[in-house]
């Protein structure tokens, strides 16, 4: 599907990119081992938006908490599709 | 995205009753926009400064997942200059350091290694966030200053076609550019720039023996 969007797409290429996503824990890393593919935490946004604000890039003074939610994640969703080794 | 391809293709979707058309992303679509519109209901957006943006911009957007759980960056050349690391002279050219290219070095630490004539090694390290032209141009003041500081001299390589630009710029028979503000005292660039909080430069000069 993705080579018919796109022809310039191999499927080496394809496989490239799946191997180096799964070699650097793209996806599946940290919070994601315990809570589910997609998981955030307040604590994870809070940092990244202190780091950012520190950075001069996004004011100090927007309800950044507006911008995301957890109702839908942290559910442990995948995990028991995790290959067991 | 290559997971949602696979999950419309084996019927995922379709078995919980989802239905989903994926439209290409890239660089000549601004999908973002689209789901601003209200014409896409959902948008894999590059990164959570997005989501802050859309904050401070009061655009009614929730960011519901976080698929991946880092940011890679990557910077790409071409084969034919032969970069392999970023340490390389040519490398700062490339990753648009000198270049023309506002979206280069988002934020990025170049790494430049100049051989002077005294037969020693000027590291410069800056940790630059180019946003701006004007940015970068503050960036080059400063080191033109240091190396004036430094009593100037920074030998070329042996190969003079193959001098990066960024040499070339610090050779002192070289006339200076007449777009760009020459400083008359060595680091008042640098204390402008960080007064007018043009760059976020981390500035680190070390001279020491080369091996020879």
């Amino acid at each position: 599907m993705i080579k018919k969007m796109n022809p310039e797409m191999t499927d080496e290429l394809l496989g490239y990119s799946v191997a180096k996503m799964k070699e650097y824990g793209i996806v599946d890393s940290g919070d994601t081992l315990r809570d589910g593919i997609g998981a955030m935490t307040d604590a994870r946004v809070a940092s990244f938006f202190d780091k950012m604000v520190r950075a001069g890039v996004v004011r100090r003074d927007i309800d950044y908490r507006q911008a995301y939610t957890l109702r839908f994640v942290n559910k442990g969703v995948g995990l028991d599709l995790r290959p067991k080794n | 995205m290559a997971a949602s391809s696979r999950r419309l293709a084996d019927g995922t979707y379709k078995k919980y009753g989802l239905d989903v058309t994926i439209v290409p992303g890239g660089p000549n679509t601004n999908n973002r926009i689209l789901l601003t519109a209200g014409k896409l209901d959902f948008f894999m957006s590059a990164n959570t400064l997005q989501s802050f943006d859309a904050v401070t911009n009061n655009v009614p957007l929730v960011a519901v997942a976080a698929i991946f759980q880092k940011d890679p960056q990557v910077f790409l050349t071409h084969p034919e200059t032969k970069i392999t690391k970023l340490e390389e002279p040519q490398a700062a050219d490339a990753a648009g350091v000198q270049g023309r290219r506002r979206e280069l070095l988002p934020v990025a630490e170049v790494r430049i290694r100049l051989q002077r004539e005294q037969g020693e090694t000027l590291h410069l390290q800056f940790a630059a966030l180019h946003r701006e032209q004007a940015e970068r141009d503050a960036g080059l003041c400063h080191l033109r200053a240091l190396r004036r500081r430094e009593g100037g001299g920074l030998q070329a390589g042996r190969d003079p076609a193959r001098r990066s630009r960024f040499q070339r710029l610090f050779d002192p028979d070289r006339d200076p550019p007449r777009d760009r503000r020459q400083e008359a005292r060595p680091g008042a660039a640098l204390r402008r720039c960080f007064r007018d909080r043009l760059v976020q430069l981390s500035l680190s000069a070390t001279i020491r023996p080369a091996t020879r």
